[in-house]
């Protein structure tokens, strides 16, 4: 059965995998929002923070030992920062913060020490590490920057970008890697990635859903809610808006600015590293992994910059417009040009973006 | 008088002979069990600079920095064996990270080194068609390890230029494997019907040069069908609608230039749409490379074995496992060095052959020339006639005034190693678990590529 004069199934196909995709697009989109969300910066650093992510989450999956210094400094650093920078809930006392930071830090540098569970320690040693990281980056070259025109921010993301490149290649090297989580055990005890779902006789043909992206995409829509539900509920999530809206009033009525700002930077880290595990999962950890977010940069712009739902929005919708034009036009029309011929019809139409604040000065 | 005449051009004939047998022997010595040709000068206490810029930090990272290590281990290894005639050998190498811009502003910086680099070592289709008249106008030879028509040969493919390939064009690569295709498809494969191939490849200079009015004349030439092409970027998540397109115009073979997680990534989507038996997958010699059969390994065929498993493609080479005095040498030097097994592979084959093809090179220049007259032109002509078989025959160069590449092939298959009891050898390499990528010859014979290039010997009108 023909649709518009494709096998039908190839159309589904390329439907079913344009939205898994595109999960993993708004993943990486929601990164570079919740910056813009909260400093109007447009971070072009974030391709290179997922790479170096991506490889921390490896280093971590390997079935090797950790030394305990190594665990301990990590999560102790993170902790630290987190203990004297940012202070949430103010509601907390001096006793009961100290109190959860010893047990954090312990249970965290414990987790780091073993290799029964390598997962679980890829997961909390990436969520520190690129945290410290997103820290670091904030205190060590943003913050200096409050002040300066945005431009002058959004240049030193591009520096802070190619410094976090040199980082990874000293480090890594550029040996590819493949990241085998979503994975069980073979006959050779080898890890084997889930087999694909498989729906036959549909439209005329099978049609496959790979379970790496489809846990991927579950993953990514968890992240969505749980992001637009921190934004809307919490006194952090509304602080940030606050922030990002006048940092100013916001200092004036008693907001700690620098510190919501270092979250943002936190929080971003940490999901650029997501995005880099997930789509490493599906392919390789490569060297390339910096242009993903480059690709990604019309769902950003296609959801508005300020719209944590735009963003998901924005993803999924470039991941269909490049699958179902490959289907309909061929990979030339489908990956080159359709995800930005969508976005100049969207951002004629509406310059804001789908779902971006409208923003209306007077003279 | 005539009988004078006769004894004494015998008596000539006979002393000329007597002097050429008490000359030393013509050509061949053996540098650390290497055959090469003999210096005529002693350059002790000289130093000879080669040159490189490429990629080493972006997209072609994976197979540049292996070819970095190949370097390095080779410039100790010969440096300890005496070098070129004597002289060290000292290595100028940058990275481009894969820009254009940085590929052309280390470009200026090189030209205007004093003396002028003797010859250029690149690895980038794409830095070749930007240098190609640079070089010219400036009598800098290139000896570049890919295979782009466009910098070897221009536009037109009719000027033969400053650069000169270590592996075959990549359009005779694919007319070579559309050659053993046509023959192999019902036999050797066990195959019905006829091969319709499609190109799935990276998109850009490199990826697209397979596919040409010339290569897609020559195979139907060969009883193979090209249905089309589709293309995909290195950060490419996913492939399958790319190969229903292609399957859908009746693609039973897919053919890639790509390098090694875009040919994982072909091999692993395969196996997602079920189509592992149905399409056989191919591509350029860099689809046969070790880092493809590692990468490979995150997904298995329902046969139990990787996804990779069974890659067929073009090997201008030895592999690493054919027992010759070349593999066993850089083989104790990878081991000697403690590279990983990543490293394992086409590039750094290929980076320790690049230097024994340089003192070659530079060897043979000076004892035509003399050190003192060494320059870019004269290494060029050295390179107009050089023959010579690189690692003791695991590379063979053949180039002529218009013969730009290397021209000669085999048929190779990726797999994995296996034991005696034929099943695959498990290796445990930093705590975790691998198969041992390697590539055995499908045909035994090398045989010369066609000439595909636009006005090439062999392209059929």
């Amino acid at each position: 059965m023909d649709i518009f004069g494709q096998p039908g199934f190839a159309v589904l196909q390329g439907l079913i995998t344009g939205v898994l995709t595109g999960g993993i697009y708004a993943l990486i989109a929601l990164g570079i929002v919740i910056i813009n969300k909260a400093s109007g910066v447009f971070n072009f650093a974030h391709g290179y923070m997922m790479l170096l992510g991506g490889l921390l989450f490896w280093t971590f999956f390997q079935n090797q030992q950790l030394a305990p210094i190594v665990a301990f400094a990590l999560s102790g650093a993170l902790l630290a920062i987190l203990s004297t920078g940012v202070r949430y809930p103010a509601t907390w006392t001096r006793g009961g913060r100290v109190a959860f930071i010893s047990v954090a830090w312990a249970a965290s540098g414990f987790i780091l020490l073993q290799t029964d569970n390598l997962l679980l320690r890829a997961i909390v040693g990436t969520a520190l590490g690129t945290a410290l990281l997103g820290l670091l980056i904030e205190r060590l070259t943003i913050r200096p920057l409050i002040s300066q025109p945005l431009f002058t921010t959004v240049m030193m993301t591009l520096v802070v970008g190619e410094v976090l490149l040199g980082v990874t290649q000293l480090t890594w090297g550029s040996v590819e890697r493949s990241l085998p989580i979503f994975a069980t055990t073979n006959a050779l005890g080898l890890p084997q990635a889930y087999p694909p779902i498989r729906i036959r006789d549909v439209l005329g043909g099978t049609v496959v859903i790979k379970t790496e992206l489809l846990i991927a995409f579950g993953i990514a829509v968890a992240a969505f809610t749980g992001f637009v539900l921190f934004f809307r509920y919490t006194r952090l999530g509304l602080s940030m808006r606050a922030t990002a809206e006048n940092a100013d009033l916001a200092q004036a009525v008693g907001l700690r600015v620098r510190a919501v700002l270092a979250v943002a930077w936190a929080i971003a880290g940490v999901l650029a590293a997501l995005a880099a595990t997930l789509h490493g999962s599906s392919t390789a950890l490569a060297i390339t992994l910096p242009g993903l977010a480059l690709r990604v940069f019309p769902a950003v712009l296609l959801g508005g910059l300020e719209s944590i739902g735009g963003a998901f929005v924005g993803g999924l919708v470039i991941g269909l417009a490049e699958k179902l034009g490959t289907v309909y036009f061929g990979s030339d029309v489908g990956e080159q040009l359709i995800p930005f011929v969508v976005l100049m019809i969207v951002l004629v139409v509406r310059p804001s973006g789908l779902f971006g604040e409208k923003r209306i000065e007077r003279v | 008088m005539r009988t004078r005449l006769l004894a004494f051009a015998l008596v000539f004939a006979l002393a000329l002979v007597s002097l050429s047998l008490g000359q030393p022997a013509p050509t061949a010595f053996a540098q650390g069990g290497m055959m090469r040709t003999e210096c005529k000068e002693d350059l002790t206490g000289k130093t000879i600079t080669l040159h490189t810029f490429g990629d080493l930090s972006g997209p072609f990272a994976p197979i540049t920095q292996p070819l970095a290590a190949g370097f390095a281990d080779a410039l100790k290894y010969y440096n300890a064996n005496g070098g070129i005639c004597g002289a060290a050998i000292t290595l100028q190498q940058d990275d481009t990270a894969g820009r254009q811009e940085q590929t052309q502003s280390l470009y200026q910086r090189y030209r205007a080194f004093d003396p002028k680099p003797l010859m250029l070592l690149l690895y980038s289709s794409a830095d070749a068609e930007l240098l190609r008249e640079q070089v010219a106008d400036d009598e800098i030879p290139v000896f570049l390890f890919a295979g782009s028509t466009i910098g070897l040969y221009g536009e037109q493919a009719d000027t033969p230029g400053w650069i000169f390939a270590g592996i075959p064009l990549y359009t005779d690569q694919f007319g070579a494997f559309c050659r053993w295709l046509g023959k192999a498809w019902t036999t050797d494969l066990g195959r019905e019907g006829s091969p319709k191939v499609g190109h799935l490849s990276w998109e850009g200079a490199f990826g697209r040069s397979s596919e040409t009015a010339e290569t897609t004349a020559y195979c139907a030439a060969q009883g193979v069908e090209v249905v089309g092409g589709e293309y995909f970027l290195p950060t490419a998540t996913d492939v399958t609608a790319q190969i229903n397109n292609l399957v859908s115009k009746g693609a039973n073979v897919l053919f890639t230039t790509s390098l090694a997680s875009g040919t994982a990534l072909i091999a692993k989507d395969l196996v997602t749409l079920g189509l592992e038996e149905e399409v056989l997958l191919s591509g350029v010699n860099w689809a046969l490379d070790s880092s493809v059969g590692l990468l490979g390994q995150a997904t298995f065929k329902p046969s139990g074995l990787p996804s990779t498993d069974n890659i067929y493609g073009i090997m201008p080479y030895i592999w690493w496992d054919e027992p010759t005095d070349g593999t066993k040498l850089v083989q104790e030097q990878f081991t000697a060095n403690q590279r990983p097994l990543t490293a394992r592979g086409i590039s750094y084959l290929a980076g320790f052959g690049a230097i024994d093809t340089y003192i070659e090179l530079i060897t043979q220049t000076v004892n035509r020339v003399g050190y003192d007259n060494l320059s870019g032109a004269e290494v060029k002509k050295t390179f107009e006639t050089f023959k010579y078989d690189a690692l003791g025959g695991v590379f063979k160069y053949n180039f002529a005034e218009n013969v730009r590449a290397q021209n000669s092939a085999r048929i190779g298959r990726l797999t994995y190693a296996r034991g005696a009891d034929g099943m695959p050898i498990v290796v445990e390499v930093g705590g975790n678990k691998l198969l041992v990528p390697v590539v055995l010859p499908v045909t035994t014979e090398f045989e010369t590529v066609p000439d595909l290039k636009p006005g090439g010997a062999d392209v059929v009108n």
